[in-house]
């Protein structure tokens, strides 16, 4: 099994705050890893360790077999160019129309004419459901639709990795399941690898292939859904699994 | 004691770490200014930074001649030199106001609304996203924007010299009686090429003082909204103080070369 990324013995501090300390994980090529956690647990500072936006304190971090920590601007970019991001509050760019933040890879990156980009545009925003957005700015745009143009302009390069911030918070019930089932079709179709940061154990439990639990800064459980309900001695993951079941 | 120290200090580290981010920023906008592939962009921050700040430096300047003639003819009158007047206000104007001028107009007009817009741009994690879409935000947002600047303070100073000779001349030919012939003569007297050369170097520097402080202060953003405006405030208050220091080793400078 091909390791896609490999962190060993990560630590970040800021200010003289702790967030990890000595964090490992491996992911491997193909799989759906989710990652849970308290609030305030470093969820989104892991991922976003991982594509080197937070410098960290100490350890060794492995994207796509090569070292992304120390590592020269432009060797980031390169790895960078080869996955896609949903930030949990979307971060759609205020100033561009719907077709311009969903083809904006594609029109920083290529040669491509315009026409050649609305049209790959148009293809990705049919399969999100959001066919005769393209003009529209951000904020025309409610939270389940940016969420979905979010989706949209991180796989339209057709990344190996994506990562998913948070996809469903903030977003009503059925919004989240059409969410869910939106990243379900999206990984039948790409066969992408993807880690997921939630609270949502009912996406976690629906989306993956790992849950791994983050608690005091390190990954303290890590395992299938049904190995963690089983097996799991961990407070945190029992509460999370009454939450869920209370549903 | 010690206490006193370590905060003085840690005072000095923080600035030298302010400027040597801020010079780090100039540098990367500058080289990319030139690398990046597609600068899209430019035009409309021409637009915006120019032709945008264009009214108000219309406005400013002639009143600007106009207030300097009546001032300057009012003292000059007693020793029966008001055809002066005139070359008082070009060779301020030129090597001095109209730069600084233009400089704080758009500090105030442009550099807090950069600061802002980068600002909000950084607490929404579009930077972010940006990044992760491989695309610099140097390159990106910032290089265009110095570009265009660059362009545009020069322009603006040139306007506003001009502008302000008129509005001199209004008042000096209209209301103090100079002749008109004369008036001329004495504005363009005391000037030559080399001052144009001085006040367009100024206003070069003054642009990539505003651009690069109001874009360092929107990147270094952090806390929500109170965080941004924070970030337009900062820019405008050392971009003035920038522009006046920078203006006072320029002339130090061009004055003992």
């Amino acid at each position: 099994m091909e390791k896609i990324i490999s962190l060993t013995d990560i630590w970040i501090q800021f200010s003289d705050t702790p967030i990890l300390q000595g964090l490992n994980l491996d992911v491997i090529k193909g799989e759906s890893l989710v990652i849970v956690g308290s609030s305030g647990c470093g969820k989104t500072v892991l991922l976003k360790t991982i594509l080197g936006l937070i410098p960290i304190t100490k350890g060794h971090i492995s994207l796509f077999g090569e070292q992304v920590n120390g590592t020269s601007k432009n060797k980031i970019m390169e790895l960078r160019s080869r996955v896609g991001m949903v930030f949990q509050s979307s971060a759609l760019f205020d100033s561009l129309t719907v077709w311009e933040n969903v083809g904006f890879y594609y029109l920083n990156h290529t040669d491509m004419t315009e026409q050649q980009i609305r049209s790959a545009v148009r293809e990705i925003l049919a399969e999100m459901g959001m066919e005769n957005f393209e003009n529209l700015l951000p904020e025309q745009l409610s939270g389940g639709m940016k969420k979905r143009i979010s989706i949209a302009r991180a796989l339209i390069s057709k990344p190996e990795i994506i990562f998913y911030d948070e996809p469903t918070t903030g977003l009503d019930p059925i919004m989240a399941d059409s969410i869910t089932k939106l990243i379900i079709d999206m990984r039948k179709k790409y066969k992408t690898t993807s880690i997921t940061v939630t609270h949502d154990i009912k996406l976690a439990s629906r989306i993956s292939d790992r849950i791994a639990l983050i608690d005091n800064g390190t990954i303290t459980e890590i395992g299938t859904f049904e190995e963690l309900r089983q097996n799991s001695k961990n407070q945190l993951i029992k509460s999370f699994l009454i939450a869920e079941e209370a549903k | 004691m010690l206490k006193l120290t370590t905060k003085i200090g840690r005072a000095i580290l923080d600035y030298i770490s302010y400027f040597g981010s801020l010079t780090m920023l100039t540098a990367n906008a500058f080289k990319d200014m030139f690398t990046v592939k597609k600068q899209t962009n430019i035009f409309k921050h021409l637009n915006n930074i120019g032709l945008n700040s264009l009214p108000l430096v219309v406005i400013i300047s002639i009143f600007t001649g106009m207030v300097l003639v009546m001032e300057t003819a009012y003292t000059l009158k007693r020793f029966g030199a008001e055809i002066y007047s005139g070359s008082i206000v070009s060779v301020s104007m030129i090597r001095e106001l109209g730069p600084v001028f233009v400089a704080i107009i758009l500090a105030g007009r442009v550099g807090g609304a950069i600061a802002a817009e980068i600002g909000t741009m950084k607490i929404t994690e579009q930077i972010d996203a940006m990044e992760i879409l491989a695309v610099d935000p140097v390159a990106y947002l910032i290089s265009p924007r110095l570009f265009a600047g660059i362009i545009a303070l020069p322009s603006l100073f040139l306007v506003s010299f001009f502008l302000a000779i008129t509005g001199a001349a209004l008042v000096g030919i209209v209301l103090v009686n100079i002749p008109s012939g004369m008036f001329f003569y004495q504005t363009f007297r005391f000037i030559g090429p080399r001052d144009f050369v001085i006040g367009i170097i100024k206003s070069v520097v003054f642009a990539v003082v505003v651009i690069a402080v109001s874009a360092n202060e929107g990147l270094r953003t952090s806390g929500g909204a109170v965080g941004v405006g924070k970030a337009a405030t900062t820019s405008v208050v050392v971009s003035f103080f920038l522009i006046i220091l920078c203006n006072l080793l320029l002339t130090g400078f061009f004055y003992f070369i």
